[in-house]
């Protein structure tokens, strides 16, 4: 009967749909005498013309339909699986970044919470960079941080290809959100303010330890059955590339947007490799506010990935005592600073978030400022909206390029420092100049009322900006856009004979160097210092200008140029009345940098000499300068071959920056490898090695371990390792470096292939020579194609790849790659020659074996002439060599009977 | 249903036979389904995401390989997995609440991240009934919204599976989307 009934109303309805709507009602009135049923087909004509998102479009709910059995049944299926040595007894929860589960570690009775990733791993390098992230993490030992016990990669049933990384942490007991236990237990705020500063203090620690959490928010932060916190998940997000921007796979946008609350404006901006501990910090403040007032500091839409990443950027947050007035002054004051948008302006790490509570819970002062006249000028920019280290450089730049003499001193040994450590590390002076930003602050409201006194400045500033508006250029101006429009109005607006426009040529001049856009920086500079040599030619301000020109040519290899302009700004100096101060002995600094560049070692000598002791007569011994000018002896003295007298000036320089430096300071890193190296060659390979380590720690804090700093840094670590046999560590952290360096500079950069050279030799050390052959050959193929046959690197390749074969007696695979490389081979750098000596030594000793003595001593002779030019008569390798040709000489003569 | 010629007899009676063969697969099918779920759990491969639909299609070609089907059969297949979906989507609905409140079903919900606007999710388990209510009825149309929904069959393999003309099958379809449409957006759409 129901059947019938439906039947009836099936008939009804096609009845109906054969007919056009107007008719429709008559065809019923005909048709159908049941009130109830004509209503019912009445509704389902309606509804039959009612679109629908999901019924219109069956194919795209049954993908649908797959994703969320996959997401329903999937978890499950591990349930009594083993992974690793854990037995997965239950399924907890679903995750952005994987699924965790309740497991038992086999044969104890160990209860771990088990997270296994959702991203798999597919590549052999993958798999060790995870393998390398993990042990590092494993280091993470604190009582508020949830232990890794243990790590790996489980590889999924009949699909061999692909592993999924896993995790085995401390499980937590009745573990409940920190949100969500202050809520239930109804913690009085300053028990909250306790609660959190147990957080704050194992991120702390991790971040001492150089890692970043990443994924910091209340699910993250549980507090036990116990009632102490402990922060999971440390790190876990970087080891597994599963940074939530870096990944498009997320199927619930909820999810997503769960954590998103918590991300930092700068991890909406999807570039990893750009965040540090000031990100954690800004998720650690929102957490705060949370625990504080219950609320988000701003509205977040829940339902759209891409409008709430732009409300964290772009959106004011609540003032906190708007919403509870109640609320001390100080709190809210530290509340806005850890979620300042920009994190220049946020505490520098937990421990400064902490330290700040502590004291507001003292009743100390605290050390966060209400935002006063620094923001008033950063407002400007922020309307403009452009990137935000940037802007602060640029910003800072400006202004002191406005205010003139009157903070000169600030500006000069900005330049010289500038100057001194060369285009290589360019881009890393962006981090000392945000680490100095707390002096530069202090100057500001004077420079600020100084740029306003300065009429014709302000008004061009504010033409530039208003000219980059977005709402005229359509989309937000980079800084570089703002510099180059204020560029191309400069000789518009200023005079030549007026010295604004050689200042304002110099702070576009060293902006342009900041972004490494050198040929714009340098015709800017060159037009400010002739601006000056013309108006001024004798003033101070046209001596430092000059050399940070020097600077500038020197950082784009313009060696011979630099030189001269850095001896005339000398010279000038010194035919002037102005006091040959420590400034100027910044200048002599620059001036020997040039020279030591052009292999003019004694008079580099003389200058670095006078400026170290002029630094220190003017009462500047411990000054930034000086750390770059003892470098720079270090880097004499290295050339010279003197290493204990070079690695004793790295180690001076090392005390005093231990002092003046700023721990974000670029030169932490590069003066600790430096000085590691000259200790190695002074035969002190464990105090090498601990400088080397602490130089890792230092530049994966400050630049980011997918920088290329960062990655050179690991490579000095592990070449070091190689000579200390530590060859395990030593393969695994070149494995680590090249894969970071293909992902960062591609693969077939010379930086590769030089890492490979390093493998090599660490396989050789283990006695791995077929391993080492390949990646010889590997770095010499790559090389030879794409630097040429007579670049220093590629040499070096061919004499590592040459003296491996001449230890396992492949004499024809040597001669044929040595012999015609070697022909008319003219390297032009000093190494380059060196390296190509070495190689013909080692075919010469090839030919020597396989018994071609006199083609031997043919190479062997041309060893000792380029021996005795480029080391001298008296040379210890030239008198080996020497002697070497001798026995061969002995050797060939038919009385010989004597065998190598 | 007075669409159905003499042509359609005999393709729904080798549909039939060839439906009845796969029968004997579902256990199999079962099994590879379970393995599939955990396989797409958003696991990447060389930088792929795994499509659960792909993954499916993955399922039927090894399935051809080791059973020997044919490749013809992709409909059948997807018609056999749709209504083990299903099954399995259900059955864990009740287990699961049953552990979590001692009754009932847990929810199953789809919703479409590019809509983004509330209120347009698709409850699966409110589905599963209501095809259960129109199977009693009409049992062809219920079937042919499984397979659209859970198989994700066009109209032209649905009509295959069925063993009617895809004119049919689209004739069907209109009225088996109004009910639906009344019965799972709650009443009547009287704003409409």
């Amino acid at each position: 009967m129901k059947e019938d009934r439906w039947k009836k109303i099936e008939s009804l309805f096609e009845g109906c749909r054969q007919l056009p709507e107007s008719q429709r009602t008559d065809y019923l009135d005909r048709q159908c005498t049941d009130p109830e049923l004509r209503s019912e087909v009445e509704q389902l004509l309606r509804s039959s013309q009612t679109p629908d998102p999901f019924l219109d479009h069956p194919r795209r709910a049954a993908r649908l339909v797959a994703e969320e059995f996959c997401e329903q049944i999937g978890p499950h299926e591990y349930v009594d699986q083993t992974i690793g040595s854990f037995r997965i007894r239950r399924f907890l929860a679903a995750g952005g970044m994987g699924l965790v589960y309740e497991a038992h570690q086999g044969g104890s009775d160990r209860r771990v919470a088990l997270k296994l990733m959702r991203f798999g791993v597919s590549s052999e390098n993958a798999r060790r960079r995870f393998e390398y992230e993990t042990r590092i993490l494993g280091r993470l030992n604190h009582p508020g941080i949830a232990q890794i016990y243990e790590a790996g990669v489980h590889t999924v049933a009949l699909e061999a290809d692909l592993h999924v990384p896993y995790f085995a942490m401390e499980f937590v007991p009745d573990a409940q959100p920190i949100t969500e236990y202050a809520t239930t237990k109804s913690l009085a705020d300053n028990d909250r303010l306790e609660l959190f500063l147990e957080v704050c203090d194992a991120i702390e620690h991790g971040h001492q330890k150089g890692i970043i959490h990443r994924d910091l928010k209340p699910a993250n932060l549980l507090v036990g059955g116990n009632g102490r916190p402990k922060v999971i998940d440390f790190g876990v997000a970087r080891s597994t590339d599963s940074d939530l921007f870096a990944s498009t796979t997320l199927t619930n946008p909820g999810q997503l947007v769960g954590t998103l609350r918590y991300m930092s404006p700068e991890q909406c901006e999807a570039d990893p490799s750009r965040l540090d501990a000031r990100s954690d910090v800004f998720s650690l403040g929102v957490i705060l506010y949370e625990l504080l007032l219950d609320e988000f500091p701003y509205d977040v839409p829940s339902n759209n990935v891409y409008q709430a990443a732009v409300a964290i950027r772009e959106s004011a947050p609540h003032r906190p005592t708007s919403l509870q007035p109640a609320l001390a002054t100080d709190l809210e004051t530290i509340l806005l600073k850890a979620i300042e948008k920009e994190p220049e302006r946020r505490y520098r790490s937990a421990g400064d978030l902490a330290r700040d509570l502590r004291h507001y819970l003292a009743d100390e002062p605290i050390s966060a400022r209400p935002p006063g006249s620094w923001e008033t000028v950063g407002r400007v920019m922020r309307r403009h909206r452009v990137a935000s280290v940037a802007t602060v450089l640029f910003l800072v730049a400006l202004l002191l390029g406005a205010a003139g003499t009157t903070i000169g001193y600030v500006r000069a040994t900005r330049a010289e420092s500038l100057a001194l450590i060369g285009q290589e590390q360019a881009k890393e002076a962006q981090a000392a100049a945000e680490a100095s930003e707390r002096e530069i602050e202090a100057t500001l409201q004077q420079v600020e009322e100084q740029a306003r006194q300065n009429q014709g400045m302000f008004d061009f500033l504010r033409d530039t900006f208003y000219a980059a508006n977005p709402r005229t250029t359509g989309r937000s101006p980079t800084v570089e856009d703002l510099l180059d429009h204020a560029a191309t109005k400069l000789s518009l607006v200023f005079r030549e004979d007026d010295l604004t426009r050689a200042e304002m040529c110099e702070v576009l001049a060293t902006s342009y160097h900041h972004l490494q856009r050198p040929e714009k920086a340098e015709p800017l500079m060159r037009l400010a210092v002739q601006d000056r040599r013309r108006l001024a030619p004798l003033e101070q301000g046209t001596f430092t200008s000059m050399i940070v020109f020097s600077g500038m040519l020197l950082s784009n290899r313009k060696v011979e140029e630099a030189e001269l302009v850095a001896r005339r700004a000398v010279e000038d100096w010194e035919s002037s009345t102005e006091e040959p101060d420590h400034s100027f002995a910044g200048a002599l600094g620059v001036l020997a940098r040039a020279q030591l560049d052009r292999g003019n070692h004694d008079s580099a000598e003389a200058n670095l000499l006078r400026a170290i002791s002029l630094h220190r007569s003017q009462g500047h011994g411990s000054s930034e300068t000086m750390v770059q000018l003892l470098s720079l002896m270090l880097v004499l003295r290295e050339h010279q071959q003197r290493w204990t007298e070079a690695a004793r000036y790295g180690g001076e320089a090392l005390a005093i920056g231990g002092q003046v430096l700023p721990e974000t300071h670029p030169t932490q890193v590069t003066l600790r490898s430096s000085l590691a190296k000259m200790l190695n060659q002074a035969g002190n390979g464990d105090s090498a090695e601990q400088h080397l380590r602490d130089a890792v720690q230092f530049s994966a804090r400050i630049f980011g371990e997918d920088h290329a700093t960062h990655l050179s840094t690991v490579r000095d670590l592990a070449t070091l390792l190689v000579t200390q046999r530590k060859l395990d560590e030593a393969e695994q952290h070149l494995q680590f470096v090249i894969e970071g360096q293909r992902d960062g500079l591609g693969d077939f950069h010379p930086e590769v292939a030089v890492t490979q050279i390093c493998l090599g030799d660490a396989f050789v050390a283990m006695g791995e020579f077929e391993e080492a052959e390949l990646v010889y050959q590997e770095a010499f193929d790559l090389l030879s194609e794409e630097m040429g046959r007579e670049d220093e690197r590629t040499l070096h390749a061919a004499y590592s790849l040459a003296s491996l074969l001449l230890r396992t007696g492949k004499h024809e695979d040597l001669e044929s790659l040595g012999v015609p490389l070697l022909d008319h081979a003219q390297p032009p750098t000093q190494r380059g020659r060196n390296m190509a000596r070495a190689l013909r030594e080692i075919v010469a000793s090839s030919l020597q074996q396989t018994e071609r003595y006199r083609e031997a001593a043919k190479h062997l002779q041309l060893v000792l002439e380029t021996s005795r030019h480029d080391l001298g008569e008296t040379h210890p390798y030239t008198g080996m060599i020497r002697d070497r040709l001798e026995r061969l000489r002995n050797q060939r003569s038919p009385t010989a009977s004597d065998s190598p | 249903m007075n669409a159905r010629g003499p042509q359609g007899s005999i393709a729904a009676e080798q549909a039939r036979q060839r439906s009845q063969q796969l029968e004997q697969l579902l256990p199999l099918i079962y099994g590879e389904l379970h393995g599939m779920a955990s396989k797409a759990l958003g696991y990447e491969r060389a930088n792929h995401t795994l499509q659960p639909t792909a993954v499916i299609h993955e399922v039927f070609l090894r399935m051809c390989r080791q059973r020997k089907l044919d490749t013809q059969d992709r409909a059948l297949f997807l018609a056999a997995a749709a209504k083990m979906i299903r099954r399995i989507l259900v059955d864990h609905s009740k287990k699961h609440n049953r552990r979590k409140r001692g009754g009932g079903r847990a929810a199953v919900t789809l919703h479409d991240e590019l809509l983004m606007s509330p209120g347009i999710d698709l409850d699966l388990m409110m589905l599963h009934d209501a095809l259960e209510l129109l199977g009693e009825v009409d049992p062809r149309r219920s079937r042919l919204v499984e397979l659209r929904f859970f198989g994700g069959l066009t109209m032209a393999e649905s009509a295959e599976v069925l063993g009617v003309s895809e004119r049919t099958a689209a004739n069907d379809w209109v009225l088996a989307r109004a009910w639906l449409r009344q019965k799972l957006r709650n009443g009547p759409p009287t704003q409409a």
